[in-house]
């Protein structure tokens, strides 16, 4: 292992950013506190994006490493400790005066700090606290800090830290433990699930006693999050997304992100490197994440053992309308909000819209329009006063065809009689 | 007697306080039947059948206008109108005073008025509404300070409406020990604000006369220097995506923006 001492703040900057890029969660959201005006810094419930790199995703945290050395060989993981390449470590000085810095030019909303395995997690998971306490006590910073939790840590560190972040989270890394166990044999289901849960004890005994006593001290005020990564280990979708309906239940996290498998180590346990990573999988798994969020799905009503994989074609909740056909259509002016919700095409904005709207008078496809719910998928599963928005056929073929072809304003049906090629054998089930 | 019901075109300053003093002033013409308009700018050509009146900038009138508004009416709508005052669009004067007459005139006292979205006005003061707010949400994350001397930050930005004042709240409570300003390059006009003091505002403001602006063009930053790095190397090229970024962070913006200069994160 070749361990840099004398590196300048620019290299070091580049390396353990560059080493830190594959962490999805860039949030800076979930904490509303107003800066007392005798420090630096505030943070906004909404959080706020301050660039965009070339990728399109936002920063809006300065996310680094503390230390890329690590004694753990996680294969997925350019920092591996069998791999040969150049190590450093920032000291808990340069990190809190780099975030300040550049908190002060208003290019970041606050810290977002994780680390390789420094000799043993307890001592990585001390020099973590320091920094933030740096920051946090020397120079009055009242902005966004997201602390990872090294798994294996010990329960008191977890605690530290717990009330010096904003929020904290632990990557689970892989949804089976057995691809863990292939990938990642340095940490276990245990190291990582037990942070996790005195995270989830101690926040609720937090919230018991910030009602007593309303300035208490907070806890991971903004909850906490985990990774998933997807496409290493050959896991089904219907796994990862039973995995994270799990944590949503039983660990109350506020976020599971899912991270495309991206081939930076040669391994024979690794999908062959040059595919590409599987964004559209990624894409697919975050809209059946928001469909058991906000939507009121549940993972087993998307995917089950015998349907494992989603539909990459179609969107989730399209891919459901479509075995479900029996549920539509939905009339828009007597409909459930719930069910609204389940209508290919209407979000949790427009349904809202709508429910305002027919208290005041019943809609039609132009009210629908006006108020700016989009019909391009909608118009196949919804009426208005029992009318259909053109002669539609609810065939699942029918509609899977059109919405396939898209690009296309309106459905073949749309101008003229639909029109049919007869077959024999499929129409009259000869044969 | 003729003249008392012809439209009144009332040209005003392009300000908050300049809108809302012809606000206050348009009511009497409003109450005796003629239409209003608010115009920041001298029409172009002549026009039948409506005399143009001069509204002079006025603190008080202003305020009384605000005031009744935010009493009456509530938060969501002084919001609304606030934001709407401050867009470039050229009709957002009279869009302002026709929504508040339709909520307030009449001895009504319309308090759900942003929701009568079949109102051609109402309509087009939200629309404005959503634009500056987002506008303003943009500049809260991309506002670049550059450190000049060894005590003052200093910025520049380029909105496409005027949306300097309404920085100032969020940035007073972020950065109250700072001396920072934030200087609007197209309107000419800045935002200072002292550390531990109270922000103030200065129109008519050129580059040379901001504090240490010797320093602004030519003695770089050292810290821009690490954010350009760090926005480098936190790009995965493999999912390298252009066309997102510029969707989520418009080139318009780049301009001001450290990462984006020579090279940039691209």
């Amino acid at each position: 292992m070749i361990v840099q001492e004398s590196m300048g703040l620019m290299d070091k900057l580049r390396i353990l950013s560059d080493a830190a890029k594959y962490d999805v969660a860039c949030t800076s959201s979930g904490v509303d506190r107003r800066g007392d005006g005798k420090g630096i810094g505030n943070s906004i419930a909404a959080g706020i994006c301050h660039s965009f790199s070339g990728d399109g995703r936002c920063i809006s945290l300065l996310k680094v490493l503390y230390t890329n050395e690590c004694v753990f060989d996680c294969k997925y993981c350019v920092n591996r400790s069998s791999n040969d390449i150049l190590r450093t470590s920032f000291t808990p000085e340069e990190i809190s005066r780099l975030t300040i810095e550049f908190y002060r030019r208003n290019y970041i909303e606050g810290l977002f700090l994780s680390s390789g395995v420094k000799r043993s997690p307890d001592e990585t998971m001390e020099e973590l606290i320091r920094s933030v306490e740096l920051l946090r006590y020397r120079y009055g910073f009242q902005g966004y800090v997201h602390l990872k939790a090294i798994p294996g840590a010990s329960p008191d560190l977890i605690q530290r830290a717990g009330y010096l972040a904003d929020r904290m989270s632990v990557n689970l890394e892989l949804p089976t433990a057995e691809g863990l166990k292939k990938l990642a044999p340095h940490k276990s289901r245990r190291t990582i699930l037990r942070p996790m849960k005195q995270i989830q004890m101690h926040q609720g005994e937090n919230q018991q006693e910030l009602a007593l006593y309303r300035h208490a001290p907070k806890f991971v005020p903004a909850g906490q999050s985990t990774q998933m990564i997807i496409g290493a280990a050959g896991e089904s979708d219907y796994q990862i997304v039973s995995v994270a309906e799990a944590l949503y239940r039983q660990f109350s996290l506020k976020r599971v992100f899912y991270s495309a498998f991206v081939a930076v180590n040669e391994d024979k346990d690794l999908p062959a490197p040059g595919q590409g990573p599987p964004l559209l999988r990624e894409h697919r798994l975050y809209q059946a994440d928001w469909l058991m969020r906000f939507y009121g799905f549940r993972a087993e009503e998307l995917l089950s053992e015998r349907k494992p994989n989603l539909n990459l074609l179609l969107d989730p909740k399209c891919d459901w309308a479509l075995t479900h056909l029996d549920k539509f259509p939905v009339e828009i002016n007597t409909a459930e909000y719930r069910m609204l919700l389940r209508v290919p095409g209407i979000g949790e904005r427009s349904a809202s819209r709508i429910a305002r709207a027919r208290i005041h008078h019943s809609l039609d496809f132009p009210d629908l329009k006006k108020i700016g719910v989009v019909l391009k998928r909608a118009l196949y599963f919804i009426t208005c006063n029992g009318r259909m928005m053109y002669p539609t056929r609810l065939e699942e073929g029918y509609i899977l065809r059109n919405m396939l072809s898209l690009g296309e304003p309106l459905p073949p049906g749309a101008a003229e009689e639909n029109y049919h090629q007869l077959s024999l054998f499929e129409d009259f089930s000869l044969g | 007697m003729q003249e008392d019901y012809e439209k009144a075109v009332l040209v005003c300053e392009d300000t908050m306080e300049g809108i809302f003093s012809a606000v206050y002033d348009g009511w009497h013409w409003s109450v005796k039947g003629c239409p209003v308009e608010i115009r920041t700018e001298e029409p172009r050509g002549p026009e039948l059948f409506c005399t143009v009146h001069h509204i002079p900038s006025d603190q008080e009138k202003s305020e009384k206008v605000l005031r009744s508004v935010r009493r009456k009416l509530g938060y969501a709508v002084y919001e609304a109108v606030c934001f709407a005052a401050v867009s470039a669009h050229p009709e957002k004067g009279t869009a302002v005073f026709r929504t508040l007459r339709s909520a307030l005139g009449y001895g009504q006292c319309r308090r759900d008025i942003l929701e009568d979205l079949a109102d051609p006005w109402v309509n087009l003061l939200m629309k404005l509404r959503t634009r500056v707010w987002r506008e303003l949400d943009h500049y809260y994350g991309f506002v670049r300070f550059r450190a000049v001397g060894r005590e003052i930050l200093l910025s520049r930005i380029t909105p496409e409406n005027d949306i300097l004042l309404l920085l100032a709240p969020h940035f007073e409570n972020r950065f109250p020990r700072e001396n920072w300003v934030i200087f609007d390059g197209r309107r000419k006009k800045a935002l200072f604000h002292p550390a531990k003091g109270k922000c103030t505002l200065r129109t008519g403001i050129s580059v040379e006369e901001l504090p240490a602006s010797g320093h602004y063009p030519e003695r770089a930053d050292e810290y821009e220097d690490l954010w350009r790095e760090f926005c480098k190397s936190i790009t995965i090229r493999e999912r390298s995506n252009p066309g997102l970024q510029q969707q989520m962070l418009p080139l318009r913006f780049r301009g001001d923006m450290p990462e984006f200069a020579e090279g940039g994160s691209r």
